[in-house]
């Protein structure tokens, strides 16, 4: 069999900004094949070339921005972008992701991952079209935000052009800054913005005019009408095309999810805004990612109230949550204003509303008073303090100068007891769901290699009883559901994939091993490579990459005692329906867990063994020489 | 007694109300409730509907926020039953069309 990779771009372009230099490499055959593109490749890359106990914002952290070789062709929904660094909110690997069209446009530029390293003297921003690489100036748009400075950038460059820009949040190092597309798609977490503004980067900006050339490319075809048809058959599928994300917000509440006061989870009082009938309302227009018939992004109008008049993006789920539920705020037009000034200004929005939350609750308190949050009364269900707070975080202006550093740092600056409010796992605010209500779910939290995040280890099966029936709130079995669940989705991802579409396949075809067999098929039909037409091979490639990110973060010094969540979920029992009176049980879970992964259950540090079942024997003889197994 | 049956999303617009408070009687169950009890507040072919699109797959039931697989759980007093597309919001079901 020919060596020749298919359906890859075929290089990989490496950025150092000291330097202004523009390098490109072949994308290597067993990279490949070992890691398949995407996060696969970030996770390699990053354990490769990021030194550990350096700062996430020194010259010497990296970013690695890559792409599955499905990128740029008509399979559906895998354009997404990865981007993986070390984050300067966890100190720890991280991997975030977005949609829009910028990765298929870098694909059709020639490229198969951006890596982005060094420190430029002053800001700049790199025009890539096709194989000419330039870096320019942007001290114009330094101090812009995304929007007025994606339209000079496209002035500049091509009026089609995609991008990924950064806003004055990231200029201002703010750890929960975000990268951002041109139509407002971000990797949203972990404080990749922040990383861009300690390298004075402010956008980089593609054109290409290449296809990815596939390697059979009549049963690609075939694959992708399989694809379509499972969609359209698939009950999730018109959810999501009708309301986004959206959809599920009235009911992951009643389900004892979306928790609530920063996750004190009392009910909240007019919570019947949430419902879809409610939402829907607020639509003017449906849009997507490249090559997504599923365009769950839509389009909100607000006509009541002072911030009508904004046509913008709609609070995702997660959004709705964050600027809402954990605030008390059930004000849709402050949440979507809110929402807004996070994508102009380059912020997380889940972490940005969970750190309004935490201040609130130190206000409520009495932690903290007028005297230290410039005069604003931070009382639960303001919408406007929400919004005013945003503001300040993004611009780290008076008290946002402390939020801005995240809740786990802001807690130890204001001292007091406030870390006992700061809801994290390894310094990442936590999202939209309550440990105690799924407790798979709420385990992946506290193992996830990133921290607190709900898109690591999403679980389906204890969520939506989907593709199979688990109880959420039994402990039974947990640490091999929560394993399972991450090595699927790390496959996945290492694919391209988007994880709402795949909820939308699997729903449809009602079986993980199909899904996984339709996937091997594709992937082997784009790129030739014999392995991966084997279902059991892609769980071991998922499966590695999680062990290698894990590795990532060990060799830096992490270990059992970072699987933690806060002591609210330990101790307090959850307060309302249907997780009444339920706790978090973390070290029995993390037993389960470690045993599961066969990993040390005493340092949850991954075993020789494991890792050379894995192909790691590498990251093995890398820990053992600094004495880390 | 009353329990309390919420309709989400598209099956609140199909049914032209959001909730409503039905009486039962000891001992019924989920079966019970859309058989004999809704059919007098609904359409009688959209009660069964209902019920068919459960066992299909296609409408989920929550009650007291637990998501139930099993149509033979009894119904106790005050009760807050939940019924949803699977992930609200979807029109692919033939509700009482
Ligand atoms: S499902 Fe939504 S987020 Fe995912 S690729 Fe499609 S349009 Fe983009």
């Amino acid at each position: 069999m020919s060596r020749r990779l298919y359906g890859y771009a075929g290089r990989i372009l490496r950025l150092d900004l000291t330097r202004r230099v523009a390098v490109k490499s072949e994308t290597g055959y067993d990279l490949a094949r070992d890691f398949i593109g995407a996060r696969g490749f970030g996770a390699k890359i990053l354990w490769d070339e990021v030194k550990p106990g350096i700062d996430p914002l020194c010259p010497e952290n990296k970013m690695v921005l890559s792409f599955s070789p499905l990128t740029g062709t008509s399979a559906q929904s895998f354009h997404r972008l990865f981007a993986m660094f070390k984050s300067p909110l966890t100190d720890g690997y991280f991997r975030s992701t977005g949609g829009g069209f910028f990765a298929a446009e870098v694909k059709f530029a020639g490229y198969d991952a951006i890596i982005i390293e060094g420190r430029a003297e002053k800001p700049v921003y790199v025009w890539i079209c096709d194989d000419d690489v330039e870096f320019r100036d942007a001290d114009h748009v330094w101090g812009a935000t995304v929007d007025g400075a994606a339209e000079i950038l496209r002035e500049e460059t091509d009026r089609n052009a995609r991008m990924l820009v950064i806003g004055p949040a990231g200029e201002r190092l703010v750890r929960i800054a975000c990268l951002v597309t041109e139509d407002y798609r971000t990797p949203g977490r972990g404080g990749g913005g922040a990383v861009w503004g300690s390298k004075n980067l402010k956008a980089i900006v593609v054109k290409g005019s290449g296809r990815p050339e596939l390697f059979d490319p009549d049963l690609f075809k075939e694959l992708v009408e399989e694809q379509v048809d499972v969609y359209r058959r698939s009950p999730l599928f018109d959810a999501f095309h009708r309301l986004g994300t959206n959809s599920v917000v009235y009911e992951f509440y009643t389900l004892g999810h979306n928790p609530t006061y920063n996750f004190k989870n009392v009910e909240l009082e007019n919570v019947e805004v949430w419902r879809p009938e409610v939402l829907e309302r607020y639509i003017v227009k449906h849009y997507g990612c490249f090559a997504c018939m599923i365009a769950c992004g839509k389009k909100w109008k607000l006509t009541m109230g002072p911030y009508a008049g904004l046509v913008w993006d709609f609070p995702e789920y997660e959004t709705h949550w964050s600027f809402g539920s954990t605030c008390g705020v059930t004000n849709l037009e402050a949440i979507a204003y809110a929402n807004m000034l996070c994508d102009r200004y380059g912020l997380d929005t889940i972490s940005a509303g969970a750190i309004v939350a935490f201040a609130m609750e130190l206000y409520e308190k009495g932690i903290i008073t007028e005297r230290e949050t410039d005069g604003l009364r931070l009382r639960w269900g303001d919408g406007d303090v929400v919004v005013e707070l945003v503001r300040k975080i993004a611009l780290r202006e008076g008290f946002g100068d402390i939020l801005a550093e995240g809740v786990a740092r802001a807690a130890e600056i204001i001292g007091r007891g406030a870390e006992r409010y700061a809801m994290h796992s390894k310094g990442l605010e936590l999202p939209a769901y309550d440990p105690r209500a799924a407790k798979a779910h709420g385990l992946s939290y506290a193992t996830s290699n990133i921290g607190g995040s709900h898109m690591i280890g999403w679980n389906k099966y204890e969520i939506l009883g989907r593709p199979e029936r688990v109880d959420p709130l039994s402990t039974e079995g947990k640490g091999l559901l929560a394993k399972i669940v991450q090595d699927q989705v790390a496959a996945y991802e290492a694919a391209g994939w988007c994880a709402f579409a795949e909820l939308v396949q699997t729903v449809g075809y009602g079986s993980v091993d199909r899904t996984m067999g339709w996937i091997g098929s594709i992937l082997y039909a784009a790129t030739g490579v014999e392995e991966f037409r084997n279902p059991g091979y892609l769980w071991i490639i998922g499966e590695r990459v999680y062990n290698i990110e894990r590795a990532f973060n060990v060799r830096d010094g992490f270990s059992r005692r970072d699987d933690w969540l806060p002591e609210r979920f330990l101790k307090t029992p959850f307060p309302r329906q249907p997780a009444r009176g339920q706790v978090f049980e973390l070290d029995r879970l993390l037993d389960d867990y470690y045993s599961a992964r066969g990993w040390d259950s005493r340092t949850g540090i991954p075993t020789r063994v494991r890792l050379e079942e894995l192909g790691l024997g590498y990251v093995a003889d890398e820990l053992e020489k600094i004495g880390r197994l | 007694m009353k329990v309390f049956v919420e309709f989400i999303g598209y099956l609140a617009r199909k049914i032209g109300r959001g909730w409503l408070w039905v009486e039962v009687c000891e001992g019924d169950d989920l079966r019970d409730l859309f058989l004999k009890r809704l059919s007098s507040w609904l359409e009688v072919d959209i009660a069964r509907s209902l019920l068919d699109a459960f066992i299909r797959g296609e409408v989920r039931i929550a009650v007291n926020g637990r998501i139930v697989w099993d149509l033979d759980l009894k119904l106790s007093d005050g009760d807050r039953i939940l019924l949803f597309p699977l992930a609200a919001g979807g029109c692919s079901l033939s509700i009482g069309s």
